[in-house]
Order: structure tokens, then sequence, then C-alpha cells
């Protein structure tokens, strides 16, 4: 057992120099697992973590081709919320945010979950009465939501634009006050540090170049540390969900596209909350250590690289002077992508496959930090029960072929 | 201090400035930047680091320094974060430190508990959610380095487009070389030079007072470039104060530049640029960005007068300033004695620690030592005395261990101390070439034992590396390199035929030559070994973090927060590297380096957005006739780029007013609106009706010419997309109307079909939205009114009737004429030429007085469509409603030998389930309450199960109506749902309502003729 | 930030002109109604999302508006052909 993180323990350990244990233990794979998940970021750990706290599932290891939470884990904006339109999304990400509200405690590491409240701006008319929509969805389904006109914002947020002679002005938008951001590295390593507390091995630097299938079910793996045999496998890889399916010889339907982010240099804090805005195309929210965090579009090209094009974050950083025009001299510090892979309806695959024993949990495309400990959760109950978690039904991959799609897109064009 | 008597070749000291620095006042002259102004001043702190608090000076001379963040100005100029050694100073200048040194810092009074923060404290503490939401508020005030801005920007940014052969980045000894050489060997090859600095020379200027050949070297050449630059049709650009900080794809690359006087100029009431962002696209790239010194680590390395030894050459050379009158170098390689020997010459005391044992000493050393200068070789500094600013060195000799460990180091300390005194210490721990831009975009580096850096790759597609950046630092032997890669580059260009390449010379080899990285283990393991200053992530940190099993590089980046700061790690990084490297035991080349991300320094958000921002963000849509709306006083309604009228409020009206006495005229007499926002596309061709047979769902074999035709377009989901009435003009010509959003997408979408599926047909289609204005009549005396407007058309009801059109002369304008009507009213739709707009508006306005037309807005058009249940794309439904979901079944062909867009998926089973939501009008018990839009229906188990999509007061009907998505909605008619009202401010709680057709008004469609 | 030879107007243009427009070699079923709907969905859904060379199409939408299909790779984002449609199809392309 690793020693428990409090005051006490730091106390102690910056009296007497003493050693803490590995956050994260080294791991070299063993010849067999009863699952193995592929993919060591904050949906995989996840998973990991509640196989075998949930599950009673120890022997589980999770292969990570880099180091852990180094995709897009470690690359997004870090918001979280809730409020999502669809009864089925809206139960996810709700399931998702209440264990949130816990997971510090669960997991005995901070990963600074701030619920400093999420904006999502109106524009036009037609937004209004998309935000009423979703906004009255959520309240029935328990997820708490406000809509707040422009007045209110502005008393809120009183550095940002709400004048009428915009070309866009802020009519007005919803408010989730239980939403927020957390510390996005932290989710991961605190995930790993529980889950390998419990027996679970994680296995950095070991990508998987093949999956072993004999009569239609899973084997194992072949890797880059060698073959690790297993009984299930979940793969929880996001931008490369396609080139694992490949691999077992599946096709899925999602592309892979870069996402875009940036910071700006740290500033003493001016921004409160979390301002996010379709129309526009930007969201921001300042982080603990002062710099403003700021999420720009999608290419609309496939990519694997990760890295985007320049008019994307250009015309995000004119989105964001758009709302808050005293942010012009702040300074952009660094930017960077991520690799998502986006569904056609914008919601996850949380589900088995034609292949016995194989499971995929993808598709998040731009909205899964959010849903980690949510995604794990539901994902983990799949994978042990070999059925899906009830919260994860709707998500199963034949939605695709029925046509029961859950189109989070809702009223995307104003088109009279 | 300012040296007396030195001839600096950048101050001029016939213009002395003046400026504020943290509420002092100052001189300084033309030339200075901030930092060194404050150096001539006697400044020695300039803020106060992240973590910790700490009093910090300087450490660097330009973008790398870590410490001396300070804010410039204020109000609509306020600048936070900027580098002291970034700013140039100008008359005026107000500057404040980020964090202020010489005031009260509870992050520095609380001391005694710094050994309890170590790296990632955070993590193990404040675990209860609620305790970490009472803490953390008070922790984010201790965060961040200047205040944000609290004002509007005064100044503006341009984007300049820039397309050249050979992009050169850096303006140093290479630069200037490579530049001169691609110029003089090729005829057409354009150039573009950019160096961050406001003069060209880069590091040569250092050279400048101990070598005169350097001197004469920079004129000359500089003067050839000059030339180059002012000849008629020049091929040389020359972009000094700019930065090239992003490379993207396809040699992409961008480069900030500020202007001369750092702000926006007004000059003949054009307002310049405050900073250019240049988008470069260049066929080829050398880069000669030069390299960044690192510092040397030991115990308390982030006291003040601490400084980088090129630094404090540069402040020396370029500036005539030193912080200290009695200095210690400190170093593993040569370049601290070229600061030595200045200094020497500058009679300023110094003496020099070489970490480095005797024996094999290069000419520099030789020279060094000839000129007098105090010189201990084999020894190292274990510490800095002092509490805030240097007093002295704790220094120890050299040991080297008989079997080091594998990878570590093989240095050991001896126990003896001595202590020397000094003000000033100038480390160099050897030199880290600047490859940021070139990793931007999937560039790696390689570790070079020899130089002990990271280097970029060698061979790269059109690119090419020369001078330090190459590990070549000797400026002669940068020349060789230089004119090389040049040569080569012209070569991969065709431009000569064999690139002809010369040899470096051997003391080139000795330059950069770094000892093994200098990082004995007992020094690492003392606490205040800062690696990182600006987070004040030390190497007790870094161990820390690998012996938690954080030890990628990445995660040793993430969890410390090295090399996060806004110098980006550019003096500390590689040393985190390098210690990593020690405390796993492994060689550096395996830790390897974090990510290169741009950008290289700060880009401001406003250069990032340029011009287009405000009035300019998005293009603003107006038809002609836009001019009368505003005249009228209408009230606007963003729809995709278009501003349409609302509503046209009369005489203090609200906007339900307005809309009851629009909604009014058109039912009882006469209205007008400007339809002219409807996407509109000719489609020409002898395949035209085939191809509307294929994407819409109807059919269209059998339309007239004359006639028209309402559509309905799904995508191959079987989702309703678009709808709009299309105009058959002949047999090979059709006029599609779109949704006014869906005009774009609409548009590509059918090209896409067109070109990558169905080239055979012979269709072709042309967007002629901006060229037909359109004014629609509506009402029951629109037949009069028309009548009178054109007298070349039959406007009989049995000879022009309802859904076709006709050609025409109104006012003597060319005119199609259609006889449609999204109202239910009788209506005609006049399509003019654009620039008739306004004129045909006019016209239709004056003639229609006798029946008091009314102009109306979209807010009556969705009443009044609303009466009749039509439904608006996007409103009444959202991307996942299919035809049959809006009660549209009659739309569907049945017997279209072309299976449809879309037509496939009608039949998937998720799509025909009895609970799908399906479009049907809600009447509320109580008739006059309108339900807002957005409600939601549920269940009698308090579910939703629908939601309302449209609501309106119907002042025809005299009560509310509403449209709704209901589960199973077409099943339940005349069913009692409940609406919940979940806004508490809206008083009600549920509200009864009755299901029913979605059709109010005039059920029957008699309305549409009009009156006689 | 690409640059993109347009195979109509025969120049390099910026990325900016262009919009991309999906996998390439996606051909509508010819009898829709004779698929399964694990097939149709396959049409409509699924795709390769090949990491590596990959063809996709693009259209030059400020320019000539022609779509035309680009081999590009999804890892170094190299183009590495451009054509149009006719010259490549699904069965000669490599």
């Amino acid at each position: 057992m690793q020693k428990k993180y409090s005051w006490y323990s730091l106390l102690k350990a910056g009296l007497s120099n003493q050693e803490w244990d590995k956050a994260i233990p080294l791991s070299k794979p063993k010849s067999k697992y009863d699952v193995i998940i592929i993919g060591g970021g904050g949906h995989g750990l996840a998973t990991a973590y509640y196989l075998a706290k949930e599950c009673g599932i120890t022997n589980v290891a999770v292969v990570e081709k880099g180091y852990i939470g180094g995709g897009n884990t470690g690359r997004n904006t870090t918001i979280i919320r809730s409020n999502y339109l669809r009864d089925e999304a809206s139960s996810l990400y709700e399931h998702s945010m209440r264990l949130w509200e816990g997971l510090s405690e669960d997991l005995n590491f901070n990963v600074m979950f701030s619920q400093r409240g999420v904006y999502n701006l109106g524009h036009t008319l037609q937004d209004m009465r998309d935000i009423e929509r979703r906004v009255n969805a959520n309240v029935l389904n328990g997820v708490d939501a406000v809509v707040v006109d422009h007045k209110e914002i502005k008393e809120q947020i009183p550095i940002i634009n709400t004048s009428k002679n915009v070309r866009y002005p802020i009519m007005g938008a919803s408010f989730q006050a239980r939403a927020g951001v957390a510390r996005h590295d932290g989710v991961a390593w605190g995930f790993a540090r529980a889950a390998s507390n419990l027996g679970v091995d994680i296995i950095q630097n070991c990508e998987v170049i093949d999956i072993e299938i004999e009569e239609g079910r899973v084997k194992g793996v072949k890797t880059t540390q060698g073959d690790i045999l297993a009984d299930q496998i979940g793969c929880v890889s996001a931008g490369h969900s396609s080139v694992i399916a490949k691999m077992a010889g599946l096709r899925l339907p999602v592309e892979s596209h870069p996402l875009q982010a940036f910071v700006s240099e740290a500033m003493k804090p001016i921004l409160h909350t979390v301002v996010m805005s379709n129309a526009v195309h930007g969201y921001v929210s300042q982080s603990d250590k002062g710099d403003l965090v700021i999420g720009a579009g999608i290419d609309g090209y496939n990519s694997y690289a990760q890295r985007g094009s320049a008019k994307i974050v250009e015309h995000c950083a004119a989105a964001i002077l758009e709302l808050f025009p005293i942010f012009s001299r702040v300074r952009m510090n660094r930017q960077w992508g991520g690799i998502v892979d986006v569904c056609p309806d914008a919601c996850p695959v949380i589900s088995p496959t034609k292949v016995e024993g194989l499971y995929f949990n993808c598709g998040w495309g731009t909205g899964g930090f959010k849903a980690t400990p949510g995604s794990g959760n539901v994902f983990a109950h799949t994978i042990a029960q070999d059925k899906q978690h009830e919260l994860a039904v709707p998500f199963h991959v034949d939605r695709f072929t029925t046509g029961a799609l859950i189109d989070e897109h809702g009223a995307a064009g104003v088109a009279h | 201090m300012r040296i007396a008597n030195h001839k600096s070749s950048l101050i001029d000291y016939s213009k002395p400035l003046s400026f504020i620095f943290n509420n002092k006042s100052y001189k300084g002259y033309q030339g200075d930047s901030l930092a060194s102004a404050l150096i001539a001043n006697n400044v020695l702190y300039f803020a106060r680091s992240f973590k910790y608090g700490r009093k910090r000076g300087l450490m660097g001379a330009g973008v790398e320094e870590p410490n001396a963040l300070v804010s410039l100005e204020i109000g609509g100029r306020y600048t936070p974060n900027m580098k002291a050694t970034e700013v140039m100073l100008y008359d005026g200048l107000s500057a404040v430190s980020s964090s202020n040194p010489n005031s009260f810092d509870f992050r520095a009074m609380i001391k005694p508990v710094h050994r309890f923060m170590p790296a990632g404290f955070y993590y193990k503490t404040f675990i209860k959610q609620k305790v970490w939401s009472l803490v953390e508020d008070s922790l984010r005030s201790l965060s961040g380095f200047s205040k944000a801005p609290s004002e509007v920007d005064e100044d503006v940014y341009d984007h300049v487009f820039q397309h050249t052969e050979i992009l050169i980045v850096g303006g140093g000894v290479a630069g200037i070389t490579a530049a001169l050489e691609v110029l003089n060997h090729s005829k057409s090859a354009r150039v573009i030079l950019v160096d961050e600095r406001e003069n060209l020379g880069g590091e040569l200027i250092n050279e400048f007072s101990t070598d005169e050949s350097s001197f004469a070297w920079h004129k000359d050449n500089v003067k050839k470039l000059l030339k180059f630059k002012n000849e008629e049709n020049s091929r040389l650009k020359i972009l000094t104060s700019a930065t090239a900080y992003a490379w993207y794809d396809h040699n992409y690359i961008e480069v900030l530049q500020t202007n001369a006087t750092g702000q926006s100029t007004l000059s003949e009431g054009v307002q310049s640029a405050r900073k250019a962002l240049h988008k470069i696209r260049a066929g080829e790239v050398i880069l000669a960005t030069g390299a960044h010194e690192r510092p040397m680590l030991f115990e308390t390395n982030d006291l003040a007068n601490i400084m980088l030894s090129q630094s404090v050459r540069r402040y020396l050379e370029e500036f005539g300033v030193i912080s200290g009158k009695k200095v210690i170098l400190y170093g593993n390689n040569d370049s601290i004695y070229s600061t030595a020997i200045d200094l020497n010459n500058n009679s300023i005391n110094c003496k020099v620690i070489d970490a480095r044992a005797p024996g094999g000493e290069s000419e520099i050393v030789l020279k060094a030592k000839d000129s007098g200068i105090d010189v201990l070789q084999g020894y190292a500094v274990k510490k800095a005395k002092g509490t805030s600013s240097i007093t002295g060195i704790e220094i120890s000799k050299v040991e080297l261990q008989s079997k080091p460990p594998h990878w570590q180091s093989k240095w050991r300390l001896n126990k003896d101390t001595q202590t020397l005194e000094c003000d000033l210490l100038a480390t160099s721990g050897g030199f880290n070439p600047v490859v940021h831009l070139d990793c931007h975009c999937g560039g790696k580096t390689y570790f070079d034992e020899y130089s002990q850096s990271f280097l970029p790759q060698k061979e790269r597609k059109n690119r090419k590396v020369c001078g330090a950046v190459n590990s070549v630092g000797f400026w002669k032997d940068a020349i060789v390199d230089a004119k090389n890669k040049a040569q080569q580059t012209l070569e991969s260009m065709g431009e000569v035929k064999k690139a002809s390449i010369q040899p470096l010379s051997k003391e080139c080899l000795n330059y950069y030559k770094v000892d093994r990285f200098f990082t004995p283990i007992e020094i690492l393991n003392k606490p205040k070994v800062f690696i990182d200053m600006q987070n004040d992530v030390t190497t007790l940190d870094v161990a820390l973090a690998i012996r938690e099993g954080y030890q990628s590089i990445e995660h040793i980046k993430r969890y410390t927060a090295m090399g996060f700061g806004t110098d980006q790690g550019k003096t500390g990084n590689i040393n985190g590297i390098a210690v990593a490297a020690e405390f796993l035991d492994v060689p550096m080349s395996e830790v390897g380096t974090t990510t290169f991300r741009p950008a290289y320094t700060g880009v401001d958000f406003g250069a990032m957005a340029g011009r287009e921002v405000g009035d300019f963000f998005d293009p603003q849509r107006y038809t002609t006739i836009h001019d009368s709306h505003v005249e009228s006083g209408a009230e606007f309604e963003v729809v995709g780029q278009w501003y349409r009228p609302w509503f046209y409020p009369k005489h203090g009206e609200d906007m339900h007013q307005a809309v009851n006495r629009e909604c009014r005229a058109v039912r009882k007499s006469l209205g007008m609106m400007d339809a002219s926002t409807l996407g509109k596309i000719d489609v020409q061709g002898k395949d035209a009706r085939e191809f509307l047979s294929r994407v819409y769902t109807n059919a269209w074999m059998k339309l007239a010419p004359g006639s028209c035709r309402y559509g309905l377009m799904c995508n191959e989901k079987g989702m309703i997309i678009d709808d709009g009435v299309s105009t058959c003009i002949n047999d090979n010509h059709f006029i599609m109307t779109t949704t006014t959003g869906g005009a774009a997408s609409v548009y590509s979408t059918l090209e896409m079909w067109l070109q990558t599926e169905w080239s055979d047909l012979d269709v072709h289609l042309n967007s002629v939205t901006d060229q037909f204005s359109t004014v629609a009549v509506v009402g029951p005396n629109a037949r009069k009114l028309m009548e009178i407007l054109c007298q070349d058309v039959d406007f009989n009801k049995d000879s022009f009737k309802f859904m076709q059109w006709r050609p025409g002369t109104v006012c003597g304008v060319n005119a199609r004429i259609m006889r449609i009507s999204f109202s239910g009213e009788l209506a005609y739709e006049i399509n003019v030429e654009a620039n008739y707009g306004r004129f045909i508006w006019d016209q239709v306005a004056i003639a229609g007085r006798p029946w008091n037309i009314t102009p109306y807005g979209t807010e009556s058009m969705h009443v009044l469509r609303a009466e009749k249940g039509f439904i608006i794309v996007g409103q009444d439904t959202d991307g996942s409603m299919t035809p049959m979901d809006v009660n549209m079944n009659w739309i569907l062909a049945k017997d279209k030998p072309f299976s449809y867009i879309g037509r496939r998926s009608f039949s998937i089973s998720a799509l025909n389930t009895n609970d799908r939501l399906q479009l049907v009008g809600l009447l509320t018990k109580d008739d006059q309450v309108v339900m807002p839009e957005g409600a939601h229906i549920i269940s009698n188990k308090g579910v939703s199960i629908g939601y309302v999509t449209s609501s309106y007061y119907s002042p025809a009907l005299g009560r509310s109506i509403a449209l709704a998505q209901l589960k199973g909605g077409l099943s339940k008619m005349t069913e009692t749902v409940l609406v919940k009202i979940v806004q508490e401010k809206q008083g009600l709680k549920e509200i009864p309502c009755e299901v029913s057709s979605s059709v109010f008004y005039d059920i029957n469609g008699e309305k549409v003729d009009g009156n006689e | 930030m690409f640059l993109i030879d347009c195979p109509y107007c025969k120049e390099s243009r910026d990325q900016n002109e262009f919009s991309p427009a999906g996998e390439a070699f996606i051909a509508r079923p010819q009898n829709p109604e004779a698929l399964s709907d694990e097939e149709w969905a396959d049409y409509v859904f699924y795709r390769t999302n090949h990491k590596g060379d990959h063809w996709e199409q693009w259209v030059h939408t400020a320019g000539c508006r022609k779509y035309f299909l680009v081999k590009r790779s999804t890892i170094s984002h190299e183009i590495i052909q451009v054509s149009t449609f006719g010259e490549i199809d699904s069965e000669n392309a490599s």
C-alpha cells in the first residue's frame, strides 16, 4: 500500500526529507492479464481503476505507447460540464460530474476540480431558443442549469463585452454552476496511482502493434515489449482508435482531426469562470497558474499529427477578442494540437464489437476530458459484465446501423 | 553602471531619454533596452519569482530572460509580462515590476514553509473537495505575473502575406552571409531576412572591440545588404525587430514584427499597426537562429547579479553598461574567456573560474592568461553567497572519480572550500542551439556529445541550418558554414549547378566544445539549485519527480512546471534534461527533449487576430434594400451573416405590438417583405430535372415551365437539411431557393454530388443569391397592387395560378414574379436584378399606400408561417428530424427510379419507431398564454417527451399557438399534455395544452387566392 | 497551413482558399435499396481514417470551386499527389 497523501504526510516528508512512494510504478508486462486496456490516457486509466475498484478485476494492464496522459488528456482545455442536450448524453456526463465531485477524495489525489461554473453564450435568437431547450432538458434530468440574460452575465463577468454594437452581441447564456475545470495531468496521474495501488500494471513506452484474434475472440496483443495474453481487451486510444480497430479487422465510424488550443502568459486572476461560445468559436478560462486557457476549433481534414492550421488559432484569438477586447495586448505563450476522434453524431462509442472480448471506447471528439471518470466507470462495468453498462447502452456502435443516433449537434443551423 | 567613455556602436549618447520604473524616474539613452538602462542606473532587483516570491535580478540580455518581467504603460496601452530585456527604451516609458521586489510579499514571507512545498505538493493536499474549493481562490490570488489589462487596446495590428523563394531566420553573421550568398549567386530568388533584434549583427557586435576585422566585416556586409534592399525591384526584404515564432506545414512561417515606436502611430488619418504579423510562405528556409547560453548550476544560483556570461558581454559591448565592479566568470567552456578579455580591456576587475582541469588550453585561454587575468582552473562553484544579491562564492577543487557510475558525472568535489568575493558572477554552461522553430513542424533534434547540446536534425526537406544553431560558434566559421548552406540551397533550387563547399577551420571545432555536462551530484542534491528561475524549479524538484515515477521528460516538465514560463525554458530546459539524466543515470540523448511548440516568444492576441476584430470579425451581409429598413427604424436579426429586418416598431411600439400590427396588415390587407436573403441557386443543363429529383425527396420530372414547386432536401441520414421553392424557367433551367442560413452549405453539397458522383449529369450550378433582390408582396390585396405595378402580366387567379411564375416588367424593370406564399395569403415575390431592389421596394411601398401596405420582418413572418404550420428548418427541425417526423410523407416520391438522397435511410429501424419526436401543434388550454420556446413537454412521470419549437401569439386567431416536437405526437391528436416551465421567474409551473394539427389558420387553404 | 496545387487552376495556393471534403473513393452505392442496413451504414458513417498516405477530397472554395483528389500523409501532412476526378479512381489509386 502506498502512503496516503495528506497534510500530515506532507509535513512529515518535509521535516524528515523522507522519500515519497512512486506514484506511478514503472511496470514491465506480465505474460497474461485478465484485461488489457490499450491507451494510458485519462479514460484508459480510469477504466483500469474502476475495473479494480468496483469490479474486482485487478489483473489488469494499461499499455501506453508513450507516457501516460500524453495524448488528449494532457492537451485539452479541461472544461468539465454535464449540460448536454440529449437525455442519453446528459445522463452519461452527469454520471461523470458526480464522480468528479468526489474524485480527489476517492483517488486520494487532488485533481483540482474547480467548480467555477461554465457559461455557454448565445448570440442569436436561435442560439437562445437552443439554450432554453437545453437548460429545460437539463433541469428535467436533474442537471443544474439556468438561463441568464446579458445583464447577469455582465454582473458576473465584468470584463466581458456585452455591448449591442458588436458583430455578434451576447444575448444571454446557459450557466451551469457545478461545471468547471480540473488539472488535466493530475487526473491521469491520480487514476494511475490509485489503479496501481489496487494492483493494476501501468506499462509505458509499450506500443500495441497487433491484436491477436482466434476464432473470433481476442487472445492478446503484440507490443513493442513483447506479446501479452488477455481474456478481454478494452481499446481507449482516442485519435488512434481506427488504427487499433484495423488491427482487429474492424472499421469505426470515427475520423481523426487536429484540435488546437493555446495559453496566454500568466496574469493575476481576472476571469473567474469558464466562458464558451459556439457562435464566435472560442472558449476560455483562466487557470490557477494565471494563464488564459483557450480552446479553438477542429481542422476539417484528417490528421494524426498533433498540429493544425494557423488560421484556426488566429480566428479563435479574434473570437476571444470579440468577447474580451481587453485581452488584445495579452500574449499567447504556447500553442498545441491534439488528435480527436470524431463521431458523426458528436457522441462517443462505448461498445462491444464483433470480436468477442474486444471493446471500444472512442469517438469522444472534442469533449472527452469532462467524461473521464464516467467513461472509465461505465466502460469498466461493460468489460467486467461483458454487457453494456446501463448508461452506455445508447452508445453502442450499432446505432449507426439502426439509426438511433444521439445527435448532440442539435440545432446546428439557423435557416429561415 | 554606465561605463565611462565606452564607445558603443548602438547607443546614441546624444539622445538622452527619461523613463519611470516602479515609480522612480531614471535616465537612459536612445539604443538602450529597458534592462540596460536600469543596469546603468544600478537597479539590481527587477521582479519576484513565481512560487517562492524570491527577489530576482537580470540573468540574460534578450528573449531568454526568465526573471525581469514588467508591465508597460497604463490604460489602453498597458502591456503585461514584458521582459525588460526585450523592451527598447523610448522617452517617457513607464514600467512596473510584474511583482514588486521592494514591497512585502506573502510568498517570500512564508519562507519557512517552502520546504513543505516541493514540486507537486498541491496534488497531495487539499484533497477534500470542500477544502479545495475554499482555498483555491486564495492560492489563485498568489499566482500570475503582471495584472491583466483593464482597458481596450488603443492600437491596431496588421497581417502581411509574404512569398519568397528563401527565408533566412536570424540576422547575425550567418544570416547576413547566407542572404548575400543567395543574392549574389541567383538572379531571381527573392530573400526575406528576419531578425528579432533592432539591428543586424547578432552576437557579432560583441566582437567589435576585441576584433577590429569583425567590425569591418559587419559594416561592409550590412552595406552590401542595404544596396540589394534599396535596388529597384529589390529581391530582398529585411525584417528587423521581427521574430519568427511559429512554423506550420509546408514552410509557412509566421513572423511578428514590432514597429519602431512600439505603438500604433497616426499619420494622415491612417493608423499604422503596432505590430505586423507576417505570414511567410517560403520555398526554402535557412535557419541561422543562433544559440542561447545556459547557466552553470550551484546552490542559490538565483541571487541577483548572477548572469549569463554572454549577456554580461552583450551589456558591456552593445550598451556599455555593467552591473558589478568585481566580476567572477565561471564556466566549462571557452566563451567565458571572451567576456573576461572584454572586461579586462575595460579595466573591470575580473577573475575566471574554469571548471575544466588545466591542460590542452586553446588560444583564447592563453590569451586571457597573457593579458593578466587571474584564472583558476579545475574549480567549481558550490554556492553563491549573499541574501538577495551575490556577495561571493564558495568554490572547491574538482576531482575525477576513478570509476564513475555508468552515466553519471565523473566529477566530484573536494571537501575543502574557499570563499571568493564578488558582486557579479557570470556563468556559461555551454550553448543551446535555438532549434525551437525547426521543431514546430516535425523537425527532430539529436544529442551532440561534443557541444553537449541538442542540434537540429541534419537533413530536412527545403531547410538548412548554419552558424551557432548548427553548433558552429566562431564567427569566421559561421561565415563559411552559411556560405556552404546557401550554396547547397541554391543547388537544390537549380540556381547553381554544383554547390561550392569550403571547409571549416580547426578552431571552429573548439569553440562550442563543452566538457561533459558539469553537474556533480553533490551540488544537485542541495536545495535551492534553480533550473527554471521563473517557476522556481530546483534540482530537488526534478529528483522528487523522478523518485515518484514521473520519469518521462514530459512528466518531469508537467510535474515540476519546468519550462512552462514565459521564457519557455530557453536557459533552463537543457539543464533540466541534464539533471534528469543524472538522476536517472541515463545519457541525455535518452532523456530527450520536451516538444517544442509555438510560440518561440509571446504573440499578442491582437496581432493574431489582425484586423479581423470588431467590424471586420465576420462579414456583414446586407440586402440592397437594407438602407430603407434602417430608415424605417427596423430592429435587425442576425441570420447567418445576414442582417434581416426583425420587426419595424412604430411610435414606441414594443416587438409584440409591432408584430401584431404587421401580421394583421398581411392577413387583412397588404404587407411587404424583403426576401432577398434566401439562397438562390441557378441550376442549368439538360439533366437539371434529374438532378433536382435526386437531391429533393419529391418529383420534378413533370414540373412545367412557368411553375414552381416546394422541395424538401435530406442528407443521406434521412434527416431534413433544407427546404425551399424551385422555379422551372424552362426544361433546362431552374432556380432553386434555399434557406438563408443554409445557402452556402447546400450549394457546396450540391456541387459535391455533381462533381464527385454524378459527373455524367449535364448540370451546372451557380450561386445567384447576391444577383437578385426579392420583394414579397403579401396579403389579400396583393393582386390589386401587382396589377398597378406590372402591366404585361395577367394576374387573374385562373391564368396566373398559385405556384406559378411569370416574367414581367415591374415599374420598367425586368422581373420574375413568383406566386408563392409562406403565409397562406395571396402573395407574389418580385425578383429583380439586385441593383433594382431598393427601387422596386420603394415603388411597391408607394403604390401600396391605398392598402396601407406594411413592411414586416422575420418575426411576423414566423408568426404567419406558424399559423399555417409551415416549418422552419433549424428551428422546428434540428438535424434529427425526417420528413415523416414533420408529417410530410406527402412529399416523398414513391416511384422515382433514382434512390434520392436520404431515401435508403428512411427504412432503417430507428427511423420507424413509434416514439420518435414528431412535429405537432399545441394549443394552450388558456388561450392567452404564450409558452416559451424551448420549454419541454413532460410525461406523467415528469420526464421530457418533447419540446416547444415555435410559440407565438396569433393576432389572426386571437390566441396563442405553438409547434412542438412530441414523442409519438402524430398519434396523440387532441390529447392533453403538460408543458413544464422550469424557469421560476416565468411564474407558471405547468401549462396544459391540447395536441393539435400544426395547421392553425385557414386550414383548407382558402386564402391563397386573396380578394377578387 | 498547407500549400495545395489546384489541378484545375494549375497554381499552388494557400490552404485558406480550400476546404477539405472528406475521404476519397467512397462511391455512393448504385442501388441503395439492395444494400443491407450494415452495408448502408458503412457507406454513410464508416471511414478508413487511414494513418499514413491517404486519398481525400478537397474543394477550391475560394477559387475555381472544383472538387479534386489529394493524396496526403496524415502523419507528416506532406502532399504526395493531386489529381482531378477521372484521372484517378479507387481502382488505379495507389
